[in-house]
């Protein structure tokens, strides 16, 4: 977890220097939104890599289990 | 030449969708089909292929009268802005899950056929770095690059089922009765839901010239199709029958694994891999293009190259919570994915041209 968030910042930097120097404000809602998205599923997995599955909850919801 | 170089031509958009459907029909169509109809499933292309083509023909009524518009723009037009924006939305969601789905299937397929021992992280970094730097160049060289790929995956498939031929079985096939036919019918969904991808390609309408032209391909598309979706089928079946092809994670791979010419051509099966990671690439860049263009009509955005890299890195993310193991995938494929895909590629499309017609729309 923790290197893929130093690996981010840098992405993220890197990033979205050109879109401040362009005031491009909507683009950068879209990119920070995107980013806060990756740390939350990043967080998700890394905090338990063995047992989160997206799969099993959208089977549970149509009723069906594993 | 091309009306406008930004612009692929209506064949690189169909060759991009044969592609992209090469590798879900040789791990999803055998299996799902000999479950449903058993001997018989060799037939199930024939509706399949039929409501396609009704599918490509509905598509070609609305270019009639939306040309150069994207499927966003049409189903927003036909039904309203705000029922635009939610299908656009669910479009957007489901594209997010199926990259991830494919990324994994990616991975896992590797890992479970010829690496066994090797972290799937690898395989997944190393294509998404790959199309990362790919996709900076956008979609025409990858339309143009996807032309190449198309000519060597046909030719290799065929020689492989060529040489699957040596241990097809006829018996295998038969008998077929009149009982078989609602079975076929159910059969079909699973290579329905693949075909279904055709819709999606509609998403970036605004870049693929000569839409009123569609009607051109639809018969080469669909005689292609059918004639690859029942090679696939029946080579499986005529190889292990039903019975045996319904449990097999990989049936195809399986038949060419059985392939062996004068005891000396052999494990040929290699060349099925390289086959699925060209397909993937491919599905898997196309894919990324048509949910970042969908971002861009929902939000107006002048340009969506500056969210290629973190899309692909919360694809990852999202790719790495999706399953647990490869069985929770193929449940997930069974039961939510192909019927989800049939719901948004071929059920919706049909609805939208009914109301449409109703709106005096089309």
């Amino acid at each position: 977890m923790r290197y893929l968030f130093i690996r981010f910042i840098l992405l993220g930097i890197y990033e979205i220097r050109p879109l401040i120097k362009q005031k491009l404000i909507k683009e950068i809602i879209v990119y920070s939104v995107l980013a806060l998205l990756i740390l939350g599923t990043g967080y998700l997995y890394f905090s338990d890599p063995y047992q989160i599955s997206l799969a099993k909850y959208l089977l549970n919801l149509i009723g069906q289990d594993i | 030449m091309l009306e406008n170089n930004k612009k692929i031509s209506i064949r690189q958009a169909a060759l991009l969708f044969l592609v992209v459907t090469f590798t879900p029909s040789i791990r999803v169509i055998p299996a799902y089909a000999a479950e449903r109809a058993k001997q018989a499933a060799w037939l199930s292309p024939l509706i399949t292929v039929l409501v396609f083509m009704a599918i490509v023909f509905l598509w070609h009524k609305l270019y009639e009268k939306y040309n150069n518009h994207t499927s966003m723009d049409i189903y927003s037009n036909i039904t309203g802005r705000i029922a635009g924006k939610i299908i656009a939305v669910i479009h957007l969601l489901w594209l997010v899950i199926l990259t991830a789905l494919y990324i994994r299937y990616f991975a896992i397929r590797l890992v479970s056929s010829i690496y066994p021992n090797v972290s799937e992280n690898i395989f997944i970094v190393s294509l998404l770095v790959v199309i990362a730097y790919t996709l900076r160049s956008g979609l025409i060289p990858l339309a143009r690059f996807n032309e190449v790929i198309f000519a060597i995956l046909t030719g290799t498939f065929f020689i492989l089922v060529l040489l699957a031929l040596s241990n097809f079985k006829f018996e295998f096939l038969c008998p077929i009765t009149y009982r078989d036919i609602l079975p076929i019918f159910k059969a079909s969904g699973g290579s329905m839901g693949i075909l279904a991808y055709f819709s999606f390609f509609f998403i970036i309408g605004d870049r693929i010239n000569n839409q009123e032209s569609i009607k051109r391909i639809a018969l080469p598309l669909s005689l292609f199709l059918l004639v690859f979706i029942i090679a696939n089928i029946g080579i499986a079946i005529g190889t292990f029958g039903y019975s045996l092809v319904q449990r097999f994670p990989l049936p195809f791979l399986m038949s060419v694994k059985q392939i062996s010419l004068f005891n000396t051509l052999e494990k040929i099966e290699s060349l099925v891999i390289a086959f699925w990671v060209f397909s993937d690439f491919v599905l898997i860049s196309s894919f990324i293009i048509l949910a970042l263009h969908i971002l861009k009509y929902l939000l107006n955005l002048a340009d969506v190259k500056p969210f290629l890299n973190i899309y692909i890195v919360f694809l990852y993310t999202i790719s790495l919570i999706i399953t647990g193991s490869a069985f929770e995938l193929q449940k997930l494929s069974d039961s939510i994915i192909i019927p989800f895909n049939i719901a948004l590629g071929v059920i919706l499309p049909a609805v939208i041209f009914c109301i449409g017609k109703i709106r005096k729309k089309v």
